[in-house]
């Protein structure tokens, strides 16, 4: 979306809710380094949505000008992401595919969560062992 | 090669897989970081070629060689189109394809140097599209995670953390023009057919270059320790450097000594056969790779010469590797693309010792032992973040 990674600064007033949400989540995810890149990768996230919504025609460009490649390129790979979760803990999705089982047009129980492939999970030594090797986000 | 599924190394898997693909099930490069779903890339940066590794939604594993070679596209009036890389706008041919038009070597050196080079990154994105494609991505916009493998000279103990790393300039060089870069990449195939690919570098994460190797041979897919030697000698025989490596991990060490030049010595020997040539370091390099030379509009089979230069060079760079076998702490790993051109030599070397396969060494086969560091370097990514 961006050509360069050059920022300006943008100010936006939050709540003191949205605040406290900001500060546990931002335990969650220590690769970012600060708040203020957590807030920045939600406004990318963000963004690319907004840009799959902008459909109507006659307000200016449609997709903010973004590619349809590009937009639904980003959605999806949030959405197959988040489907796991969804069907877990969702209301809705949960329902629709139950209707899909019923009517045949899944091959295997859709509504478990263990129907969609959870991410592998690995043996920490092999993090601990690249960690201690000198393996390291720069 | 008999162990149990779950006991096999990834380097296991991967010769298990024969000539056919190379599958790792329930696995794929599709990871989170920073909370950005993103693409986990293994990526070599050797001297003489990028090798590059990525696994598609299937599993399978896809590698690639792109020797560091950048030309201009030229437009060719008729006859087959060569594929073009249109970087950043500008048209180019880049590894192979530019080394049969007479393209430019990118200089050997430090990962500072190198990466500063625009031609350095337009062959590193032109490369990364490349994959993608051949790993059957659709063309898009693309948050790629880049898992970058530098010579082991530049991962050493920060005194203050008193923890391995990569040394500072390289980790600033590559803060600079590597992570956080974006570039759009047309591919237009020798058909005309064009994608378009925005490729983000979201993260980058260092690591020397044989602990991919050490990876790739000492886990399994999923992360488990697989052999029972908790030191290795890591015998790399590239293509500007030879170096040996002793890895150890209880206490977590990394020793390099640089031991000599790589097969640059075979290419500029290689060079010297074909005086009238002009040859480039670089295409001498592939010459010797694919026992083929472009000479007089004809292509020539070079085997015999390259047997000669064996015959003179090789045994100097197996010479260098001896010591490595006569000491008896530690395992001894050879690899490195050398070992494509110098196995059968090496195999002749060892069987004049009491070493023994498998229990005192391992040969990469040559099959893998250009990309394995990439490979071993998507493996510590995914271990990394999942």
């Amino acid at each position: 979306m961006t050509k360069s990674q050059s920022r300006s600064p943008k100010s936006i007033r939050i709540t003191e809710e949205q605040q406290q949400l900001l500060d546990r989540l931002l335990l969650q995810f220590p690769d970012v380094t600060s708040e203020s890149d957590l807030i920045y990768r939600a406004f990318v996230e963000g963004l690319y949505v907004l840009a799959a919504r902008a459909t109507v025609p006659g307000r200016g460009v449609l997709h903010g000008g973004l590619s349809t490649a590009e937009v639904a390129g980003h959605v999806e790979r949030m959405l197959v992401e988040l489907l796991p979760f969804v069907v877990a803990h969702g209301t809705l999705l949960p329902r629709i595919l139950a209707q899909l089982q019923e009517l045949g047009l899944t091959g295997k129980d859709a509504t478990s969560s263990a129907a969609l492939d959870a991410p592998p999970a690995f043996e920490q030594d092999a993090q601990r062992d690249a960690d201690g090797l000198g393996a390291e986000f720069l | 090669m008999n162990a149990s599924k779950d006991q096999q190394s990834i380097l296991d898997h991967l010769v298990g897989a024969g000539t056919g693909p190379i599958i790792f099930p329930e696995l794929s490069s599709t990871i989170t970081i920073q909370g950005v779903s993103c693409l986990a890339v293994g990526v070599d940066n050797g001297n003489d070629a990028l090798k590059l590794s990525m696994l598609g939604n299937d599993g399978r594993l896809f590698t690639q060689r792109v020797p560091m070679a950048i030309a201009p596209a030229r437009t060719i009036q008729s006859g087959r189109a060569e594929a073009t890389s249109v970087v950043d706008g500008i048209p180019l041919w880049v590894g192979a394809v530019a080394l049969r038009h007479d393209g430019q070597d990118i200089p050997a050196g430090a990962t500072a140097q190198r990466v500063v080079d625009p031609r350095w990154r337009q062959i590193f994105f032109a490369a990364l599209a490349d994959l993608l494609a051949e790993a059957g991505y659709v063309p898009g916009a693309y948050n790629l995670v880049v898992s970058l493998a530098v010579p082991n000279t530049e991962v050493a103990r920060d005194t203050r953390s008193d923890r391995l790393g990569v040394v500072a300039e390289t980790a600033a060089a590559i803060r600079a023009h590597v992570r956080g870069q974006v570039a759009v990449v047309q591919r237009v195939d020798a058909r005309g057919a064009t994608q378009q690919w925005t490729l983000t570098v979201q993260q980058v994460l260092g690591q020397a270059q044989s602990l991919g190797t050490f990876t790739a041979w000492s886990k399994s897919p999923a992360g488990r320790t697989v052999q029972d030697v908790e030191g290795v000698l890591v015998v790399d025989l590239g293509g500007g450097d030879q170096q040996q490596t002793e890895i150890t991990v209880s206490p977590y060490q990394l020793l390099t000594e640089r031991i000599g030049d790589g097969t640059i010595t075979l290419a500029r020997a290689f060079q010297r056969s074909f005086p009238g040539a002009q040859l480039t370091t670089l295409a001498a390099q592939q010459a010797l790779m694919t026992g083929q030379l472009m000479l007089s509009g004809r292509r020539r089979d070079v085997t015999h010469q390259i047997q000669q230069v064996l015959a003179a060079e090789g045994q100097n760079l197996i010479g260098r590797m001896l010591p490595a076998l006569r000491q008896q702490r530690l395992f001894v790993l050879f690899t490195g693309g050398g070992i494509i051109l110098l196995g059968d030599l090496l195999h002749e070397r060892i069987a004049t010792t009491s070493k023994r396969p498998g229990e005192d060494y391992a040969l990469v086969p040559p099959a893998f032992a250009s990309e394995l560091n990439s490979v071993g370097a998507l493996f510590n990514l995914l271990f990394k973040t999942r």
